[in-house]
């Protein structure tokens, strides 16, 4: 799978929005769903950690301990990663061409991607069960990272969990396959 | 109404004698005829001890200290002749029954003392696998971290180097004409440039074997390529002497402030990377199960006074009355005071303690 066209959007969410490509949730899940409430203070999460901006403040005393408890795990490198990060890129497999766009929570562009989960579920189960392997797959080939690790906070005991996620196109090739439009035409 | 047990017995003797052909078959046993009679022993005894209940509420009718007496005593003999029965009960039957249980208790019980030292063992060689998994993770870490510095570094020198000589150049207002001899001089010079060197990893459980493994499956930094990369950029950086050279002093305070810069900027770089790295090691260290033990810290009992008071004293000391919940004040044990003290964790004084595996 080759990746060309790469456009970054830094803090622009509505330039994401408007992007047009497929993202892994639209592929997976298809457009309009509606968020659960853990799926909310994961948003939380991710917004007092990564856009404080955006953060309303609500459920403090639940949210502000996760968010401690990741930083603590990134060390030294929360400040020099580029968080929530839109981004367009062009993946191409056997002449067809699939136009893709991914929000990426936190990324050194051509190193790594790290992805956060607020989640209950165990990453060796829900890895498999949500396909998550296959997202962060998605995310590190168009910021151009051989790395790529997915970080989950407990919302209950605040534990993190880190695993790495190996690099592995296959998904989305076969992706390119199925939705994707001949270079020719495209 | 209550039919006598002899009765039943009677019935039932009767009863199969009439039936002729089974007779040898259907004799009862003298366990089985001994259990009928334990049940009309238990009618017999129920039947005094009713009576004793009788005699004690028709004595105390009239309350006198001589009644009173009288009802006592009625009392006891119905408590031995009760005791009487129970006894022979527990003897002949509870105990006897209990001593199976106590017979498998035993069994279990050592098999038990086997089962925690083979999950002790167990967990023995769990954090020693994973202790070498952790070191053998930090080995790793470390020569990809080091590599890197040592790449950052000794780019840094070579740079600084050819910085150094350039604004030497400038400051001694050294002639265009003789700056090819200088860069040829540049270039010997960067080769005798002595790579930095790989800070020594403190090994405890690695093998030496299992260390130079880890150490040739990581790619290795080449610094060849960047000598000639920066003998390359020596000649480049004399392009512009000539120009520099006519305003030396602005274009030393530039370079001086470039300089100063770029050595900020790799310090940076190698900060990240470390860090970068340290987060992947960690995500991509295994990590071992290891067996549940359950461990309780128990204070060891001494049955003596000083035992006792040290228990009252530390129990005083450590759970302030105003914090303490107690269900029964008048129940409150030293057993139990000892039970909540180990469970505090604080320090106690004059009390030894033990751990207790299960």
């Amino acid at each position: 799978m080759q990746v060309s066209n790469i456009q970054y959007y830094r803090n622009n969410f509505e330039a994401y929005n408007t992007m047009k490509g497929y993202s892994y949730s639209g592929i997976t899940k298809g457009a309009g769903f509606i968020p659960s409430a853990k799926m909310r203070l994961g948003t939380a999460v991710h917004e007092y950690l990564l856009e404080p901006e955006n953060y309303n403040h609500e459920n403090r005393d639940i949210v502000v301990p996760l968010a401690n408890a990741v930083r603590a795990e990134l060390g030294g490198l929360l400040p020099f990663l580029d968080t929530e990060l839109s981004v367009y890129a062009e993946f191409e497999n056997n002449s067809l061409i699939l136009p893709y766009k991914g929000r990426v929570d936190m990324v050194r562009t051509g190193k790594i991607v790290l992805d956060l989960k607020v989640s209950q579920v165990p990453l060796r189960n829900s890895i498999a069960f949500f396909g998550y392997g296959n997202q962060v797959n998605g995310y590190m080939a168009a910021t151009m990272c051989d790395y790529g690790m997915i970080i989950r906070i407990d919302p209950k005991t605040s534990k993190v969990e880190k695993k790495m996620i190996p690099k592995d196109h296959l998904w989305w090739e076969d992706q390119i396959q199925r939705l994707g439009v001949p270079k020719e035409i495209y | 109404m209550e039919i006598p047990t002899h009765l039943v017995i009677d019935y039932i003797t009767n009863r199969y004698d009439l039936g002729g052909n089974n007779h040898k078959n259907m004799e009862l046993t003298t366990q089985e005829k001994g259990w009928l009679r334990m049940a009309d022993m238990k009618n017999t005894l129920f039947d005094e001890l009713q009576r004793a209940e009788l005699q004690v509420q028709s004595t105390l009718e009239e309350i006198t200290t001589e009644n009173l007496k009288s009802a006592k005593s009625i009392m006891a003999g119905a408590k031995d002749k009760r005791m009487a029965f129970t006894g022979m009960i527990t003897d002949k039957l509870i105990n006897a029954a209990m001593d199976y249980e106590k017979r498998m208790q035993n069994v279990i019980n050592a098999a038990a003392v086997v089962e925690l030292e083979m999950r002790k063992k167990q967990e023995e060689e769990t954090l020693q696998a994973q202790a070498l998994i952790n070191e053998e993770t930090a080995l790793r870490n470390h020569i990809t971290n080091e590599y890197f510095r040592i790449a950052a570094e000794n780019r840094l020198n070579y740079q600084k180097g050819i910085d150094a000589s350039y604004r030497n150049c400038l400051a001694n207002r050294v002639p265009v004409e003789k700056i090819p001899a200088m860069i040829a001089d540049m270039k010997r010079i960067l080769s005798l440039f002595e790579v930095p060197e790989m800070a020594k990893f403190q090994r405890t459980l690695i093998s030496d074997e299992r260390a130079l493994q880890i150490f040739q499956s990581i790619e290795k930094y080449d610094p060849k390529m960047d000598l000639m990369r920066y003998q390359s950029e020596a000649e480049k950086k004399w392009v512009n002497y000539e120009m520099d050279l006519a305003n030396a002093d602005v274009a030393i305070k530039a370079l001086e402030k470039q300089a100063a810069e770029r050595e900020a900027e790799i310090a940076q770089e190698i900060a990240i990377e470390t860090a970068t790295n340290t987060l992947i090691a960690q995500a991509e260290t295994i990590t071992l199960e290891t067996p549940k033990i359950k461990r309780e810290v128990k204070i060891i009992v001494v049955e003596s006074e000083a035992w006792a008071k040290a228990v009252i004293v530390n129990f005083i000391r450590v759970f302030p009355v105003d914090k303490l919940r107690v269900k029964s004040w008048s129940k409150l044990t030293l057993a139990q005071m000892a039970e909540a003290l180990a469970k505090s964790g604080a320090e106690l004084h004059n009390l030894k303690t033990e751990e207790v595996c299960k």
